[in-house]
């Protein structure tokens, strides 16, 4: 495919301009567009890039200059309209088919004199606010109004290998630098074709992580829920066992019961309780004989505590009568004591002051009256006290009877007892007479052993029938309930399994096929690239082995098999990577034209005829545009490229007060 | 004549191993020996039998008789001499009087406590009492 023309209205520099680039006669595949440094080259280069996918590749972001040729804006009052257009057209290299390719956008001049991009809703029909516009012409007819015309632009000349087909010469040298396997690698996979595949891969990755995202929860217990449900049954068998143990230990013991409970009817009723009632009244006898021993130890007490008072009680009473009557009679005490007038007389001084000291009247009447004095009026005070203690005595013996009697009712109340007790124990020995108590006693006590064992199994039992039925209504019919959601859980869980096992399949196939259509690819390229560059050069002995590693790393080894990528001149590496994009371009397999912007910039002026001398053979059969400068067109290279160029170009560049216009023109002009 | 105030009750010397005899005899087991002395005084008193103590044995310090019992002997003495209570100005004699009469009861109170059967002397000590009593009461 060659491009057949490039017209360019209101492009940045230019402002009305066709490009004619049509192929001449065979084998003269090259056109040369010669212009000084920003006369516009580049931009023929931006203006193919801006008409086919909207963008301008190789423009500097900082380049502030608007879209629109300025002159064009210029020539526009505020807020008037213009358009700026670039059409392509492509030509088969069959030359039956053509592709007009045209992209418009419409430029208002704002109030600030400044181009401001508008959107024509009617007419635009790209998101950039461009209209895109694709006729294609088979023979004589002529399709356009296509739906998607982007879409049709990229099939013919896909966007993401632009790069290898409209390329800056300068930037070649890209592909050598270190760690340049990245840009290496994208290369070979964008010329592999392989997004559908890549497109296949990214989707099967994300239907995985979302099949993977729904499958959390998913996880199935089943395991534990099993181990579970096997370790409830075991229980519950242990329980059933445990059930029958017991049961059996339930029958035993009646068995045994029973056995017993028979020897008893033989024997009298109530042996056990008679026996118990012996021991009892034995213990109440022993009790009583205390109680009564106390009692009447009590009662002897008292008797002989009473005995004097009660015995001597006639010399009690009439020596207390005698002491009261003569206390009554007011002896008792005396009125002047014996020993208190004795003391007066000793002293001489009688109580009313008289001098009785000598033998006179005074004295002697006290000396009579102390003669009618008794002796006893000396001790009145205890005489007095011991009326007192006399009347305490028969007092005391008052209540004689009614206290013997008590003591005497308390010792004949124990004694009744004691012969109750006594009468009880009697009939009670004729009761068991000739019984063996002991054996009796004991069969009865084991009566009630077996009794209070077939109770407390009873008890067991019904706890244990308790505990199975909660683990049968609960906990066995829960586990079945979980169980059965999660076996519900388990098939789906078991279909994302299968689902993801396929995506995880699929995947790796198309990762595999990836990785070997990718080598495929490389080894091709590896392959075309050596031999061009080999069938170029003119070093050929020096050099050995091209090669694209593993990591998609160039590497060029000298004879002795050394890496001699970094020893490869400017011209032999602007070779080796015009042998690369030959390759890159051949490999494709797209028939597309090649546009290079200033490929021999960097190249010494001997190297640079060595390159042009051998340029067209990197690129036969297929349309080559070379954008180069004065310096890089010297006469020297135009001799060596004169037998392959068909169309030689000089960019004019003028500029005006209104603003700049470059015009393509024929070398001769 | 007027005798020195004594500080115990006296036995007759021989009297004293009737007294120890007694003090081991189940009835009287623990009791003071004031009691026993008492037991005997009452008895000698009752059977109207007195003894003169030819012989004295030291039985009980005074000290240690309650006042109660003393009262007892004092209204003894009283009774003794004619109902003449001049012969509490006589301590001595009020205390004479009174181990004259144990003197003369030990030995009947020896033959009645351990004379009898078990018990008896309590039964007969209670019916006499009981008897006496329905007689002061009258």
């Amino acid at each position: 495919m060659i491009i057949d023309y490039i017209k360019l209205k209101n492009y940045r520099q230019y402002r009305d301009q066709t490009v004619n680039l049509g192929a001449g006669e065979k084998g003269k595949n090259i056109v040369i567009i010669e212009g000084r440094n920003g006369a516009g080259k580049t931009n023929i280069l931006n203006a193919i890039t801006w008409c086919l996918y909207g963008q301008e590749f190789h423009i500097s972001k900082s380049e502030g200059l608007p879209i629109v040729n300025t002159s064009a804006l210029n020539d526009l009052g505020v807020n008037e309209k213009t358009t700026v257009e670039v059409e392509i057209q492509l030509i088969s290299n069959d030359k039956n088919k053509r592709y007009k390719i045209k992209r418009t956008v419409w430029i208002q001049k704002s109030e600030k004199d400044d181009a401001e991009q508008i959107s024509d809703r009617y007419l635009s029909n790209q998101s950039d606010g461009t209209k895109l516009e694709v006729f294609v012409q088979i023979g004589k007819d002529i399709k356009g109004e296509f739906r998607d015309p982007a879409h049709i632009v990229q099939r013919l000349l896909p966007e993401k290998i632009n790069e290898y087909f409209l390329f800056d010469g300068e930037r070649l040298d890209n592909y050598f630098k270190e760690e340049s396997g990245g840009i290496i690698k994208e290369a070979v996979f964008k010329i592999s074709q392989l997004d559908l595949l890549d497109r296949m891969i990214d989707h099967l990755n994300k239907t995985k992580d979302e099949f993977l995202r729904s499958s959390e929860g998913l996880t199935p217990e089943i395991k534990e829920l099993e181990e579970k449900k096997t370790a409830l049954l075991d229980s519950l068998e242990k329980m059933k066992n445990e059930l029958g143990k017991q049961s059996n230990a339930k029958k035993e013991a009646k068995e045994h019961r029973n056995e017993i409970d028979k020897k008893l009817r033989e024997s009298p009723r109530n042996i056990k309780k008679l026996a118990e009632e012996r021991e009892g009244l034995e213990q109440d006898l022993l009790k009583l004989e205390s109680e009564l021993e106390e009692e009447r130890k009590n009662r002897s007490d008292y008797l002989i505590e009473m005995s004097p008072l009660i015995l001597t009680h006639e010399a009690i009473n009439q020596s207390w009568r005698i002491i009261s009557k003569q206390e009554e009679a007011g002896k008792i005490p005396p009125p002047i004591a014996k020993n208190f007038l004795e003391r007066l007389l000793e002293k001489g001084v009688c109580i009313c002051g008289t001098d009785i000291s000598k033998k006179n009247e005074y004295r002697k009447n006290v000396e009579l009256f102390l003669q009618s004095c008794k002796d006893i009026g000396n001790i009145s005070g205890e005489i007095i006290e011991l009326c007192g203690y006399l009347r305490g005595l028969i007092d005391e013996s008052s209540d004689f009877r009614k206290k013997q009697i008590m003591y005497g009712k308390r010792v004949e109340d124990l004694e009744e007892r004691e012969k109750k007790n006594n009468e009880r124990l009697k009939r009670i020995e004729e009761e068991i007479k000739g019984c063996d108590v002991k054996e009796i006693k004991r069969l009865e006590e084991k009566l009630e052993e077996y009794n209070n064992e077939i109770s407390n199994v009873d008890q067991k039992i019904g706890e244990i029938k308790v505990k199975i039925d909660n683990m049968k209504d609960e906990r066995l019919v829960q586990i079945d309930r979980d169980l059965n959601k999660e076996l519900k859980k388990e098939e789906k869980f078991q279909e994302l399994r299968r689902i993801l096992s396929f995506c995880n399949s699929v995947l790796d196939i198309a990762n595999k096929i990836k990785t070997e259509i990718m080598g495929e690819i490389r080894e091709e390229i590896e392959e075309k690239t050596k031999k061009q560059f080999f069938d170029i050069i003119w070093k050929k002995v020096t050099y050995k082995e091209v090669k694209i590693d593993d990591n998609y790393n160039f590497l060029v080894l000298d004879q002795t098999g050394r890496k001699a990528l970094g020893t490869l001149s400017a011209g032999e590496r602007e070779s080796l990577a015009l042998s690369f994009m030959a390759a890159l371009n051949t490999v494709s397999g797209f028939d597309v034209p090649i546009v290079i912007d200033t490929p021999l910039a960097r190249i010494d002026t001997e190297e640079r005829q060595d390159i042009a001398r051998s340029l067209p053979e990197y690129f036969k059969d297929t349309q080559v545009v070379i954008l180069v400068t004065g310096a890089e067109y010297t006469p020297a290279v135009r001799k060596s490229l004169s037998k392959n160029v068909c169309k030689e170009y000089k960019i004019k560049f003028e500029e005006y007060k209104k603003g700049s216009e470059a015009k393509v023109v024929s070398y001769e002009k | 004549m007027k005798s020195k105030s004594p500080d115990r009750l006296s036995c007759r010397k021989g009297d004293r191993e009737i007294y120890d005899l007694l003090k081991k005899e189940e009835l009287l087991k623990g009791k003071p020996l004031i009691d026993i002395f008492m037991m005997a005084l009452t008895t000698g008193y009752k059977e109207k039998h007195r003894v003169k103590l030819d012989t004295k044995d030291g039985l009980i310090l005074l000290y240690h008789v309650p006042t109660k019992l003393k009262s007892i002997m004092k209204a003894i003495a009283i009774a003794e001499e004619e109902a003449d209570l001049n012969v509490l100005l006589d301590e001595a004699k009020v205390y004479s009087i009174a181990e004259e009469y144990a003197a003369g009861g030990i030995k009947i109170l020896k033959t009645k406590v351990l004379g009898g059967e078990f018990g008896s002397y309590i039964k007969k000590l209670e019916s006499e009492l009981v008897d006496e009593f329905e007689k002061i009461k009258k």
